[in-house]
């Protein structure tokens, strides 16, 4: 297992997750076969071939159709577990029964997508090796030496070649250290520093007149808002940075160029996080650095994904029932699983997804697994999601399955080819869907349209068009066998200053945010604020060696570590009386976990870090402290807002 | 003298052979019928000899008449099957590669030693070589393949199948199964599972003293094995029989 050197973004290297994929592919554990769990949760399990798997699920689809007078009492949740186009199949395999009820949106970054949607059309960041090329760069509430090491290749580089590098983060990050300058500020008041920045540059005329006059929508109001709510003092006591650093850091900022803000998808998972997106946006509006190299406000893009969707797009066939598909929020399952009526939801269908160990309020989703007739995940490993399942499907691994990726971060496409046969009986998604259609017009012709055969690789060639063959330079898909393929134009974001919002321009003043609700200015919306029942904020951010509840389960993660803690401040543990790996209860009014302490200054006195994680064997789960608040934005560009994950409230005690 | 020996030895390598093929069919279907038990109960009774563990699984099989009975199923797979991560997996790698993975080294060495008699498994690629129960199944097939030249009177050819059988222990089930045995020991409540575990340890506990007595070559052949495997080539038997 190595990285591919063709491409310039990874550079022939792979993260510790990456490498660490053949503990998956050929590691004991596996699941191996199609199997029934004969009471939810007991751990009684039997093996089924999968045409008894087929023929159980077909009958219940059949029987929900004929009880409901449609399909949307089945319930589809997939999301992120892999991003290779085919998985799509599974949307198309739901969509080809009828109507169904879906879990819509995306619990990463919503808040962050529509912030971006508001004021520049849609996200697009610049190419991320374009990095090498700024001169100052503000990595705000993001690790990317935990969570993109490739890109901090990029980073270093910059630094080596005069860039100065400022991380903004409430926790002293791997990045941090890295960083030349580190400004720990009090977490969900982001948007408070971005405008005390704003406003000192205004007031010291150091904004790009001629940038703004030609390319922007609403700077004067935006102006005009900053003069009459925002002072540098009032910023400083929001943030808990020290004005003076506040003005060094809009100075340098607004004066070095080109000068680029990395912005994170930890610092918008907030009650305020869109709004404190919209305000960083500004600033680089503001100083002109929108659709320069070196320069821009990076979140993500998703210009690379302009894939046909074959396997996902079907028809639904006719006569099937209800008007169309059902939305859920994906951001508070659980609850709406339950609260779904007209008709109740009946079946779950789990594919790429662990609600289980990632969504908020464990013990709401718990329950609406409860309520199900039947609940089918499609996995590679045994988990807390599989647990309270009926059948367990057993997933390919990338390495038996052919399929496309692209990122979206940096501008890459990969063909994967398939190099070994399915281990087992594991079967991709799209064979699944095949082989589930063909058993269901076995049993009642006309009741699924999707195809019921097809060659995999011949799929994958039929996701890609002439868009994407023009954007990646290719004569055609099998040109990706040779190797990796990159975007060959449009990797400085907005360089052609054609916005993709209502004006065209860039939108400080965003009638669209105000059709959604939202202040059509980024304005400064409080950050939540902890009861005195709950006064600790408790952040779980990504850990080094896990995307969620992937990775950290196989046995080389294991080995490294294998046990979650509560990093807390000296001063909060002495508060509370609490030394090195004492066993501390965290809790709040939904839940609580009982995990031992790590007493650590790189986490500020008045918060916990608890990082997110599913470590196999172990009752972990910090998500049965988080509340489905949402984040304020995400609802336009996803269908769903965000959850803010990093506003949970807790008390803790030494037990 | 040497008719009497044969027809000893013929009727022993016939009861491993049953025994061979019954922890093979627990191993590859998942579940032993009725008649099965009673089989196995009876064979093993004649091989058990002095083993201590098999006289206790043979004791404790006797409890087990309704096979599959839920409670044996789902130790059953929580054992050697999955979902989750299994107590005992079944398979050579596992307990004799370091990364303790599948498809490693000793799944190709294993592999190997099936293509030298022109076999490979059904599900190549698919299911691991080492997977127990195929190499119960390759043992059976030895075991098959050697009593049918000793009814025939071909003792070179016979002996050449015992001496592969005698290699293949010695290389691959003699090296793990008591571990594995162990592992299920541990974990298992079931008077099956427990009880075929037992079995299954003093079986191979004894065979491996046997072969080792017996390395001179076994009594009935005269001038010792062969080395002409001409009879293995281009066998294309696959190995379920």
């Amino acid at each position: 297992m190595d990285g591919d050197p063709g491409s310039t973004y990874t550079r022939g290297r792979l993260c510790a997750k990456g490498y660490s994929y053949t503990r998956s592919v050929y590691s004991p554990d596996r699941i191996k076969y199609p199997m029934r769990q004969k009471g939810r949760g007991s751990g009684n399990w039997q093996r089924i071939s999968w045409d008894e798997a087929y023929t159980e699920i077909a009958q219940t689809i059949l029987n929900i159709k004929k009880q409901y007078g449609s399909t949307l009492p089945v319930c589809l949740n997939k999301y992120s577990g892999n991003f290779d186009i085919m998985h799509y199949g599974i949307e198309g395999m739901l969509t080809s029964i009828g109507n169904t009820t879906r879990a819509t949106g995306t619990p990463c970054w919503p808040a962050g997508i529509d912030a971006q949607t508001f004021d520049f059309g849609t996200i697009v960041c610049n190419d991320p090796e374009d990095i090498v090329n700024s001169k100052y760069l503000i990595i705000w509430g993001a690790n990317p030496a935990w969570c993109s090491v490739h890109s901090m290749y990029f980073v270093k580089e910059a630094q080596r070649r005069g860039c100065k590098i400022v991380a903004i983060d409430p926790l002293l990050s791997q990045t941090a250290s890295k960083a030349d300058l580190y400004i720990q500020i009090k977490t969900s008041t982001d948007g408070a520093l971005a405008l005390g920045m704003a406003r000192y540059i205004l007031d010291n005329d150091l904004y790009d007149g001629d940038w703004l006059a030609k390319n922007s929508k609403g700077a004067e109001e935006f102006f005009g808002y900053l003069k009459n709510n925002i002072t540098l003092a009032w910023a400083a006591e929001k943030t808990g940075v020290p004005q003076h650093v506040i003005e060094t850091l809009a100075r340098e900022y607004a004066t070095t160029k080109p000068a680029n803000i990395w912005i994170g998808y930890g610092m918008q998972r907030h009650t305020n996080g869109g709004q404190n997106v919209r305000a960083i946006d500004a600033l680089a509006a503001m100083t002109g650095n929108i659709g320069k190299s070196g320069g821009g406000a990076q979140y993500a893009q998703l210009e690379t994904w302009g894939f046909n969707y074959h396997a996902m797009i079907q028809k639904k066939p006719e006569n099937s029932g209800g008007s169309g598909d059902r939305a859920i929020n994906i951001n508070n399952f659980g609850a709406e699983v339950l609260n779904a009526k007209e008709p109740p939801i009946k079946m779950l269908w789990i594919a790429c997804r662990g609600p289980i160990t990632q969504d908020p309020e464990t013990a709401v989703v718990k329950k609406a697994f409860e309520a199900m007739d039947l609940v089918v995940t499609a996995d590679m490993f045994m988990n807390p999601t599989v647990e309270m399942s009926d059948i367990v499907l057993p997933i390919t691994t990338t390495f038996e399955t052919p399929g496309v990726n692209v990122s979206y971060w940096h501008y890459w496409m990969s063909l994967n080819e398939q190099a070994i046969k399915p281990m087992f009986e594991a079967k991709n998604d799209v064979t699944i869907a095949m082989e589930l259609s063909a058993k269901l017009n076995q049993l009642e012709k006309g009741s699924c349209t999707y195809p019921t055969s097809g060659d995999l690789a011949e799929w994958v060639g039929k996701e890609f068009n002439d868009g994407i063959h023009k954007q990646f330079g290719i004569s055609g898909w099998q040109d990706l066998k040779k190797g990796p393929a990159k975007a060959k134009g449009s990797l400085v974001a907005w360089q052609d200053g054609k916005f993709r919002t209502p004006s065209g321009k860039y939108e400080f003043w965003s009638d669209e945010a105000r059709k959604y609700g939202h202040y059509p200015l980024p304005v400064y919306v409080e950050e939540m604020k902890p009861e005195s029942k709950y006064p600790l904020r408790c952040i779980s951010p990504h850990w080094k060696l896990n995307i969620h509840s992937q990775f950290q389960n196989l046995d080389w993660m294991d080995t490294v570590n294998n046990a979650p803690c509560l990093e807390i401040h000296p001063s909060l543990a002495a508060k509370y009386g609490i030394r090195e790996r004492d066993s501390v209860k965290m809790f709040n009014d939904i839940g609580y976990i009982v995990l031992p302490a790590k007493i650590s200054e790189l986490v500020p006195p008045d918060t916990v870090a608890v990082y997110e994680a599913w470590y196999k064997g172990k009752k972990f789960n910090v998500n049965y402290t988080v509340k489905a608040i949402p984040a304020d934005m995400g609802k336009k560009a996803t269908g769903s807002p965000g959850i803010a994950f990093h506003d949970n409230f807790v008390n803790i005690q030494k037990v | 003298m040497l008719q009497n020996l044969r027809c000893e030895d013929i009727a022993q390598m016939a009861e491993r052979f049953q025994l061979y093929n019954l922890l093979r069919q627990y191993f590859h279907n998942n579940s032993l019928t009725e008649q099965q038990i009673e089989d196995l109960l009876t064979v093993s009774s004649q091989v058990a000899g002095n083993s201590q563990e098999m006289a206790e699984g043979i004791c404790l099989l006797r409890h087990t008449r309704q096979y599959p009975e839920s409670e044996a199923e789902y130790e059953y797979n929580t054992l050697f099957v999955g979902p989750g991560k299994l107590l005992a997996p079944p398979f050579e790698s596992y307990y004799r590669n370091a990364e303790r993975t599948l498809m490693q080294r000793e799944t190709m060495a294993v592999r190997a030693f099936y293509t030298r008699l022109g076999l490979a498994c059904e599900r190549l690629n698919s299911t691991p070589d080492d997977h127990l129960a195929t190499e119960l199944e390759f043992v059976c097939y030895l075991h098959a393949k050697a009593g049918r030249f000793l009814e025939k009177g071909m003792l070179e050819q016979a002996c050449l199948f015992l001496e592969l059988y005698r290699e293949f222990f010695n290389a691959h089930l003699k090296n793990w199964i008591a571990e594995h045995c162990q592992d299920v020991l541990r974990q298992a409540r079931t008077s099956l599972c427990r009880g075929m575990a037992l079995i299954m340890l003093g079986f191979f506990r004894q065979e491996e003293l046997r072969l080792e007595l017996s390395k001179e070559g076994f009594p009935w052949i005269i001038n010792g094995p062969t080395q002409d495997e001409h009879l293995l080539k281009g066998q294309q038997d696959q190995l379920r029989q």
